[in-house]
């Protein structure tokens, strides 16, 4: 990845809030934790449906809130992994191409396994969802699970490696 | 291929923080070409080998089955 099409380390930093911020969220969200929040904004308006007595009219915060966190999730992923590194040279740009390799690698293989789980799946019992979730999960799962692979091996190896270069240092 | 950028290095008296400064890449970058982890570019195995006051092919020597 040519170093000019990347963000500045600057970014990195921002990533690293928005992403865990946004991740932790969206969680609290989905595990109903906005209920008390949403009960506390907002006075009933009508009963059409009631969900932890949260009516239906009242779910709008609940949904703002998430694709907020959400999309901060997302922005700050995008961060963290198009951000420079501190000392951007020769050696991170190795390990960043080694990276996608591996990323690129390791989906295909686990939605290779995906699918394959999902037709034995669909063919061994007939009232499995395997196939129909993995299909409806698949755009997704292909996206995240490329660049959460990239960001970890990329982090690893340059993370892991200065641990050791410290060490070294030390020693001498 | 192996080297002897570590040695050298030592020799000279550099810690990895400043010989990295000096040729202007990370301390990761270092430790990856002295564990035999990375082999640098021409170019910046010239820098080091000027660095060091040696030939490049008395700092980086290749091995059986290169």
């Amino acid at each position: 990845m040519k170093s000019r099409f990347l963000l500045s380390y600057r970014f990195k930093r921002i990533g690293a809030f928005m992403a865990p911020l946004g991740f932790i969220g969206w969680l609290w969200a989905q595990l109903d934790g906005m209920v008390p929040v949403v009960k506390w904004l907002i006075t009933p308006k009508g009963e059409i449906f009631t969900h932890h007595g949260v009516t239906e009219n009242q779910f709008w915060p609940m949904v703002v809130f998430m694709i907020i966190c959400f999309t901060s999730f997302l922005l700050g992923m995008a961060f963290l992994i198009f951000a420079k590194e501190k000392q951007e040279d020769e050696y991170t740009q190795r390990v960043r191409l080694e990276s996608l390799q591996f990323s690129a690698m390791a989906q295909f293989i686990i939605v290779f396994i995906l699918i394959v789980a999902a037709i034995v799946s669909e063919l061994t019992d007939k009232n499995s969802n395997l196939g129909i979730t993995v299909f409806e999960v698949l755009p997704i799962l292909l996206i995240l699970l490329f660049w959460i692979v990239y960001f970890i091996r990329f982090n690893w190896i340059l993370h892991f490696s200065n641990l050791l270069t410290k060490r070294t240092t030390n020693e001498k | 291929m192996k080297n002897k950028v570590k040695e050298e290095r030592l020799n000279q008296a550099f810690s990895q923080t400043e010989f990295a400064d000096l040729l202007a890449v990370s301390r990761q970058t270092i430790h990856a070409i002295e564990t035999g982890k990375y082999i640098p570019t021409t170019t910046l195995a010239l820098k080091i080998a000027k660095l060091l006051n040696k030939k490049v092919e008395e700092l980086f020597l290749l091995e059986k089955g290169d």
